[in-house]
């Protein structure tokens, strides 16, 4: 086992030394992003969703033990079907690769990504502080299909594609709003970001395509990457 | 036909129906009652009037989950409802992530429309198979009575069309089916060929003990169950033409195993903006059609008032339920008065089919919240003590 991850460690520093040219580059693929107005706190983030080639290379080469059934791996299709153990797992593949610094963005850091789409908001559908839990029924969109290449759907002016696309991406933020891991428990779900803001299990790799007892549930799981800069 | 006078006036209520021991000469009928009851109306349904005196009223075919507008009481004697069908086949996206199926359509929805007469009414349906179509249709309605629910009268090949008239004597709700022969009877009605006819009692539906139920909103929901094939890398196949997908689907029907489970053809198809909508102190009739597999619906934080799941109204209601059972091959009717305002959930309560295969619909009920019934004693927080 720590052979195992030696090896890919070794292999990974070797790869990403003489520069593979695929997805190891990747901070290359990353654009800065303002985080506050006027501060100088800058964060990359990628400009697409992590690949199902990347995610690919990341089985053959033993750091993602999952492979979802994906369509292609060819050309920028976004990976998606992966839950949050297996998104661990590839960002410590990642890291290899890359020195380390690549992370998932918090909810935080997502929504000033995303700042640039006025997402349609409707009123609450219920305005009773009683109803609180039925009040966003029907306002949340789940665009639908199969996953699309990388920049099928918009571009913010910072240059960062598919936050509105039919593929959620985890965030960093435990949906528990008092969660603090240095207790040794452990977050139950994550918010996946997208067209709205969804709370999904660790577990869950395809949400219900079903529907919920009320709300809409995303319609892929994927992930994006950022780095301090 | 039309009713003398005195009967057009005490017909509105079951109630004053069986108040009523006035002498009436039942029109065309050819009945005199002294004691207008129960048996003798079931006299004058069974009677054989001249079907070509009858007055002929066409019923608007709607979309599902609405019904097409109706009197809850009949006004008058039996009548004859003309309603027209076209079988349309045409590819259809059946969830989100854009699985599609040739859907065998009566009138281009899954399910087809809902037809609704009074016992004692003849339904005629003109059923037409358009002539871009590429397979032989017909229609079995478990409503009629002979020739294979009408089935054996009623094949047409594409670019013709059949008329069959039919007596409704039994009250209740009744699915209708493709039923071509063979294999292509289960693989019309899985691939979406089938719908409901209500037919209601006379002097509407009433509690089996004197009381007449009436409803402020009907909803119809047509559980559909596909079977589609997937390829080597387990994506669900896509297909040029209807028909194509034969083989391939009987293969998957053979496991009994759905791929999806859906209410009005699609996953999701009565959620969000396309749910149903209902106020507090409304009274809803749910009817539940599932044409091939059995089914159990429930109502997500409300109940079942009065349920026929069997589907026959000349049947006393079970009261009070929490869910209820559709046989494969059968409708069933709910009746609710909700009393609470949120979102319900309407579920077939296997819930890997209501939340993995897609049988979930929702209801969106504005009014006051009522804290007597339920209240939120505090929200989640730390564990205390």
């Amino acid at each position: 086992m720590i052979r195992t991850g030696v090896a890919v460690l070794v292999a990974a520093l070797v790869l990403g030394w003489v520069g593979n040219g695929h997805d190891g580059s990747f901070r290359d693929q990353m654009v800065p992003v303002k985080l506050a107005k006027n501060a100088d706190r800058i964060l990359l983030v990628a400009r697409h969703e992590v690949t199902a080639a990347s995610w690919q290379q990341c089985h053959d080469e033993g750091g993602c033990s999952y492979m979802p059934v994906v369509s292609t791996t060819t050309g920028s299709f976004p990976v998606v079907g992966v839950n949050w153990f297996d998104v661990e797992e590839y960002l410590s593949w990642a890291n290899a690769h890359a020195g380390g610094g690549l992370r998932l963005p918090t909810l935080a850091e997502w929504r000033v990504i995303d700042r640039s789409f006025l997402h349609k908001k409707r009123p609450p559908l219920f305005m009773d502080p009683r109803l609180a839990w039925a009040a966003n029924y029907g306002l949340e969109t789940s665009p639908s299909g199969p996953p699309r290449v990388g920049g099928s759907f918009s571009t913010t002016p910072d240059g960062i594609s598919d936050l509105d696309g039919n593929v959620w991406e985890w965030t960093s933020s435990c949906v528990a709003p008092r969660f603090d891991d240095t207790k040794g428990s452990r977050c139950p779900a994550y918010v996946a970001a997208g067209e709205h803001e969804a709370n999904v299990p660790v577990f869950v790799r395809i949400p219900a395509s079903g529907g919920c007892a009320i709300g809409t549930p995303p319609t892929h799981l994927g992930f994006r990457l950022v780095a301090d800069y | 036909m039309t009713l003398p006078a005195p009967l057009e006036n005490i017909i509105p209520t079951r109630r004053n129906f069986l108040r009523n021991t006035a002498a009436i000469t039942l029109g065309s009928v050819g009945l005199t009652a002294t004691d207008l009851n129960g048996a003798m109306l079931a006299q004058a349904i069974a009677a054989t009037p001249d079907v070509s005196t009858l007055t002929r009223v066409k019923q608007v075919m709607v979309a599902p989950p609405f019904l097409p507008e109706h009197e809850q009481v009949a006004p008058g004697g039996p009548k004859i409802i003309e309603v027209t069908i076209t079988i349309e086949e045409k590819k259809m996206v059946l969830d989100n992530e854009g699985t599609e199926v040739w859907a065998l359509t009566f009138n281009g929805t899954v399910p087809g429309p809902m037809i609704v007469v009074h016992e004692g009414d003849y339904v005629e349906v003109t059923l037409i198979n358009l002539a871009t179509n590429l397979m032989e249709h017909n229609i079995d309605f478990h409503a009629s009575t002979g020739a294979l629910g009408g089935g054996a009268l009623t094949k047409v090949l594409p670019g013709e069309q059949a008329v069959l008239r039919w007596k409704a004597v039994k009250s209740g709700v009744f699915v209708y089916h493709c039923a071509p022969g063979d294999v292509m009877i289960p693989y019309h009605v899985v691939h979406g060929m089938n719908g409901a006819v209500m037919v209601l009692p006379r002097s509407g539906i009433s509690d089996g003990k004197g009381k007449n139920l009436n409803y402020d909103l009907a909803y119809y929901i047509g559980e559909q169950d596909y079977y589609i094939p997937r390829d080597d890398k387990g994506a669900f196949k896509k297909y040029e033409t209807a028909g194509e997908d034969l083989t391939e689907s009987l293969d998957v029907m053979r496991t009994l195993t759905p791929t999806h489970v859906v209410f009005n053809g699609k996953a999701g198809a009565l959620t969000g903006d396309a749910a149903m909508k209902a106020k507090v102190g409304q009274t809803v009739l749910f009817i539940h059609a599932q044409a091939n597999r059995d089914s159990r619906p429930h109502l997500i934080g409300g109940h079942g008032d009065f349920v026929w799941d069997t589907g026959s109204f000349a049947d006393v209601p079970a009261t009070g339920l929490e869910t209820w059972f559709i046989r494969g091959g059968s409708a069933g009717a709910m009746m609710y008065k909700f009393r609470q305002p949120g979102v319900y959930a309407y579920v077939n309560h296997n819930l890997i089919e209501a939340a993995l295969l897609g049988a979930t619909a929702h209801v969106v009920v504005d009014g006051e919240w009522d804290d007597d019934l339920m209240m939120q004693v505090s929200k989640p927080g730390p564990i205390s003590g």
